[in-house]
């Protein structure tokens, strides 16, 4: 089974999105923040990350870069950055962390599958 | 015409320039003074004659012009003379400004110095710099209103957009999969979209009444009401939205009746309950009393909540400033400036008290007859 580890802060989105993958047949573990999730990556290995760019404790790039120094073996594990900022200068800063995808909110669950399957080759 | 006749015409040119010269020889003494100079420095017209020094002339002048030594001006002048180089501008007591000039003659002949009236110019330059200091201020100002509109569109953009995520993900689910739709998802999904929807309304309220304050729409309307029955409205509203909510109340007036504008106080005070219950923990404990203290009537909302960092406190009241403790908590960090405001434009003040992790206090002052001064910029 394909283990999605999703970090994002806003509960009620994060649980209409794990409602949605779940349904799809994928497994999700979930944290509301980059502490909480580098918590969780002891005891899981994600085939992907999710993570929302603006959260309390820790900014997403701020998780990203945590995660690269702390788990090196992550380093290959696909990125998909989840914001809610319009900015296109806020996706140029995000291209320095290579995400795999940069999602903006809404999130079109069309698109959110086609990304996945892209991201992960299926 | 011959040579005296040449230095006739010469000599009538200068006395009709607006200009005043003296010529100083190699030995810095006068070879020839215009008119206009005897017409400058009319006590020592006599004194300026061929012949003087150019160092008698300069002591005769600062007499006469009545600089003391001491002043910074006469050693600036003094300078100048002795030196009979380059130019100075140079303020009198009456108000007039002079430019003075010295141009070398060739060969080392002498000196010719020129003087003029510069006072006009001085003027229209204060002016100039008067009017570049009000341009320079205005476009301050029109910086800083580019700066909150950017930074409450990025607020927007970010804010409204959560809710709109919510919302367009519960109905996506129920598009997807509407076989699978039981009564309880069904009511799970709509409680979702419509707490994201009053999430946006109370956000575009809070922008709105903003808005209204800014552009001077809103303006008190004064009545007199019960103030003490208000207080429990509004609070069995917060009662009744928050299941987990501790709420006590303590009112001690001697009289309850208030001269106030009842929409403002009703925004004020629900805005300082909504809050007080937003930034609490889990469950939330609310204080909320009413006194009456050096002709104040104060009402004060403690909580139990996160509290505000105590370096964060000046700003809280800031447009757009959200204190870094409540971060994950959803806001547009309008809702304590439009308060402050609203507190303001009935005359009163609005005090906060907090303690970082522990909670926070705010409590509302206001005279029980507010009176609401006649603001002559009203019109228009």
């Amino acid at each position: 089974m394909t283990t999605i580890l999703l970090v994002e802060d806003e509960a009620a989105l994060a649980e209409l999105i794990t409602d949605e993958l779940t349904a799809s047949g994928y497994n999700i573990v979930y944290a509301s923040n980059g502490k909480e999730a580098l918590k969780k990556l002891q005891d899981t290995e994600p085939d992907c990350i999710i993570c929302d760019r603006v959260m309390p404790v820790m900014t997403g790039f701020e998780f990203i870069e945590l995660l690269r120094s702390v788990y090196p073996q992550y380093e290959t594990v696909p990125f998909i950055f989840l914001t809610a900022l319009a900015d296109p200068r806020d996706e140029q800063a995000v291209k320095a962390f290579k995400p795999a995808a940069y999602l903006g909110k809404p999130v079109d669950f069309d698109v959110l599958h086609e990304t996945l399957k892209r991201v992960l080759n299926i | 015409m011959d040579e005296k006749d040449h230095i006739n015409l010469l000599k009538q040119a200068l006395a009709v320039s607006a200009d005043a010269f003296i010529i100083f020889d190699s030995e810095k003494r006068i070879f020839f003074v215009s008119d206009h100079y005897r017409r400058v420095y009319p006590q020592n017209a006599d004194f300026l004659t061929p012949g003087a020094s150019v160092y008698e002339v300069f002591d005769r002048m600062a007499e006469e012009t009545g600089v003391a030594v001491e002043d910074p001006r006469y050693k600036h002048a003094k300078d100048f003379w002795y030196d009979l180089k380059g130019q100075i501008e140079f303020p009198l007591e009456n108000g007039r400004y002079l430019r003075v000039t010295a141009s070398p003659l060739p060969d080392g002949q002498g000196t010719i110095v020129s003087t003029t009236d510069i006072t006009e110019y001085k003027k229209q330059e204060r002016a100039l710099a008067a009017k570049q200091r009000e341009l320079e201020r205005a476009l301050e100002k029109e910086q800083e209103a580019t700066a909150v509109q950017k930074q409450f569109i990025s607020m927007v953009s970010h804010e409204f957009r959560t809710p709109l995520a919510i919302i367009d993900g519960n109905a996506q689910l129920m598009e997807r999969r509407p076989d699978e739709l039981s009564g309880e998802t069904v009511l799970k999904r709509t409680k979702a979209i419509r707490g994201a929807v009053s999430r946006l309304l109370q956000m575009v309220d809070g922008v709105l009444s903003a808005n209204s304050l800014q552009t001077g729409m809103l303006k008190p309307v004064l009545q007199q009401f019960d103030i003490a029955a208000l207080i429990g409205l509004l609070c069995e509203e917060q009662r009744m939205v928050h299941e987990a909510l501790e709420l006590a109340l303590e009112i001690k007036l001697a009289d309850d009746e208030v001269v106030w504008d009842r929409k403002l106080i009703t925004i004020i005070l629900s805005n300082l309950l909504s809050n007080a219950v937003k930034y609490a923990p889990e469950s939330p404990k609310v204080n909320v009393s009413c006194y009456e203290q050096d002709g104040h009537i104060h009402i004060v909302v403690a909580d139990n909540g996160i509290g505000i960092p105590e370096h964060e406190i000046p700003y809280i009241f800031e447009k757009f400033y959200r204190a870094t403790s409540a971060a994950s908590i959803p806001g547009t960090g309008l809702g304590l400036s439009l308060t402050q405001e609203l507190v303001n434009l009935l005359g009163g003040t609005i005090q906060v008290h907090s303690k970082f992790g522990q909670g926070s206090s705010f409590a509302v002052l206001l005279p029980r007859e507010v009176r609401i001064k006649d603001d002559n910029n009203s019109a228009g």
